[in-house]
């Protein structure tokens, strides 16, 4: 970068700068999806990134789209659907705070219109695991935010990003064979609004005729985002 | 405060962005033509590097299996059956900068 603006935070990674859009809620209250409603959701744009958690803050609840059939379905959560500034908002031209224009004019951050963000608590990568006949994946690949025996005290500020979720069944043409396939989160409530979130992989088949099926490997490799709603 | 960086408050005095956050930026999104089962396409975004500030997402239609490598300038997005696939598929993807 040889002009414009760069802010870095502590660890430093740019936070705000003129050459990438940052994102934006489209509401600062989260809306409400039902069980089983289509994907995506209103008010969803190319680009955008949606970000869910359950709609019920207690107990161990699932978080993913489903793809049984058809079009994928969102479970019953609230969600936040975050938008590139750039392209989105409008050009401010009054009021107060700071505005970040790229170098084709558009703005690309600005403060004026922020009464809620969402910060990434946790980015990465989790790959599919395997699971042989009649096993429905007992040892699922799954990561644990924070870890798997810690927990974070204010889970329902935490959502997770949704739109590469996936759960789905499936049969060979013969229905002897059974694919069950899951990328979801789970959050696991411990003690009031604090707990845990886990990230599962896994790919199983399961053979439906007692010969013990074939055997596969599932090696996708996806990348999951767990983001925390300030203030 | 600390002595660097930015903190940014809304209307309520609240904090909403600390000198410690991370945040996500847009890069680019779009989506790929049909991949057969165990092929790829590679789609190029400039700058974009195999570390943990490049993140991209795809979607997973019914019956595909997406698999994401990032490379120096680009990322292969494959439809393996290894992970699941049994069709073409099409997929959305995103790319985000953090």
């Amino acid at each position: 970068m040889t002009y414009g603006l760069s802010i870095v935070n502590s660890d430093s990674r740019v936070q705000i700068d003129s050459s990438y859009s940052n994102m934006y809620l489209y509401s600062y209250t989260p809306a409400y999806a039902a069980s089983n409603s289509n994907y995506p959701p209103p008010n969803f744009s190319s680009g955008d990134l949606l970000m869910a958690r359950p709609y019920v803050s207690s107990g161990t609840r699932s978080v993913n789209l489903s793809r049984v059939s058809g079009s994928p379905k969102m479970p019953e959560c609230y969600y936040h659907t975050m938008k590139r500034v750039a392209g989105n908002l409008t050009n401010p031209n009054s009021g107060m705070g700071l505005a970040v224009y790229n170098s084709a004019g558009q703005v690309q951050f600005y403060s004026g219109s922020n009464n809620k963000m969402l910060e990434i608590a946790s980015i990465g990568t989790i790959s599919g695991n395997f699971s042989g006949p009649y096993t429905k994946a007992a040892l699922p690949n799954t990561v644990y935010y924070p870890s798997s025996t810690g927990t974070i005290s204010n889970l329902s500020k935490y959502y997770c990003l949704i739109q590469n979720t996936d759960y789905n069944i499936s049969f060979s043409p013969d229905g002897l064979l059974r694919y069950d396939g899951l990328l979801g989160y789970e959050y696991e409530w411990v003690s009031g609004d604090s707990g845990r979130i886990k990230i599962y992989s896994y790919f199983a088949i399961l053979a439906g005729d007692g010969s013990g099926g074939d055997y596969y490997t599932a090696g996708s490799n996806a990348y999951y985002i767990i983001m925390r709603e300030t203030p | 405060m600390t002595d660097f960086g930015l903190q940014l408050f809304n209307s309520a005095g609240q904090l909403i962005l600390d000198t410690s956050s991370r945040v996500a930026r847009f890069v680019a999104s779009g989506t790929t033509g049909s991949i057969p089962v165990d092929s790829y396409v590679d789609i190029y975004i400039t700058g974009i590097q195999n570390n943990d500030s490049w993140n991209v997402v795809i979607d997973v239609p019914l019956g595909s299996g997406g698999s994401v490598t990032v490379y120096s300038g680009y990322f292969r997005l494959s439809n393996l059956a290894s992970a699941g696939a049994t069709q073409a598929a099409t997929f959305n993807y995103w790319v985000v900068r953090s």
